[in-house]
């Protein structure tokens, strides 16, 4: 096999599959330069990786007050998500109680005689979690959808009202709603999937 | 090198970056998507959030190759 940089980075990126990997795996053990790369990507993803997790200060605080002042659009959008949380917080807390402190007797089935071997074993504290990580992700994805097409059909409104230079900030701030809108539904997927 | 410098050079490099490589850096990268999930949030094919991000990560290879990796603080970005 020859130098391959794409491959390389695949497999950087925990992307290569696992039938190429053992061919690139022998590769490496001969061929320095891509030893190199490889450990020249490692430290690049620890450099960037080393960014604090946090804010940059909002230095002057009384001057750049209005600076930092959340838009109209903002305002709306940061409701949104909080809500959402809020609900599927409660919803996962129903789910709790119901499962635990008021779990139904069975009664049909106990009064139809059916043996206990016939009947499906208790769910298990890792199903309980699943499916209560489910439900939350399904409740959280419906609520989302439900508050960005609201937020999406003000920001047409606004977008319908204002001249071209506020138009072109607002078709922006659509483009990046619908993004963050596509990103939440692949998380939701991959939480309800997992 | 101190934190706080390798933090202004990681925010300097990601700046020269283009928006397309710097989203497709971003998933990858910080949030961890894959190349399916990364291509499904930016509406492109999977070869061009592909090609984003390896283009993405050369240049940023270049420009922090100074940046010695263990002088950062250690956190990750949310």
């Amino acid at each position: 096999m020859s130098c391959s940089p794409e491959q390389l980075k695949d497999y950087f990126l925990g992307e290569l599959s696992p039938a190429e990997r053992p061919t690139l795996e022998s590769h490496l053990a001969l061929c320095v330069a891509c030893r190199d790369e490889l450990a020249s990507l490692g430290n690049t993803r620890t450099v960037l990786l080393s960014l604090p997790d946090e804010e940059p200060p909002r230095r002057i605080a009384f001057v750049s007050d209005k600076v930092f002042e959340p838009r109209w659009w903002q305002r709306i959008w940061r409701s949104g998500p909080q809500l959402g949380f809020l609900s599927a917080a409660m919803l996962a807390t129903a789910i709790l109680i119901h499962a635990f402190v008021v779990r139904p007797e069975g009664p049909s089935i106990a009064r139809a005689g059916i043996t206990g071997a016939h009947l499906q074993p208790t769910a298990s504290p890792a199903d309980l979690d699943n499916r209560v990580r489910a439900e939350v992700a399904r409740a959280m994805t419906e609520n989302e959808t439900k508050q960005m097409s609201r937020v999406l059909e003000l920001v047409d409104t606004k977008l319908r009202q204002s001249d071209d230079r506020n138009g072109q900030t607002l078709v922006l701030i659509r483009e990046y709603l619908e993004r963050i809108d596509k990103r939440n539904a692949v998380v939701a997927k991959r939480v309800l999937y997992e | 090198m101190l934190p706080i410098e390798v933090s202004l050079a990681v925010e300097r490099a990601l700046t020269v970056l283009s928006d397309d490589q710097r989203e497709a850096v971003i998933l990858k990268i910080y949030q961890g998507f894959k190349f399916e999930e990364m291509a499904d949030i930016l509406g492109c094919p999977v070869s061009t959030a592909k090609s984003r991000l390896y283009t993405a990560l050369d240049l940023l290879k270049e420009m922090l190759t100074s940046v010695p990796p263990e002088s950062g603080s250690g956190f990750r970005l949310k």
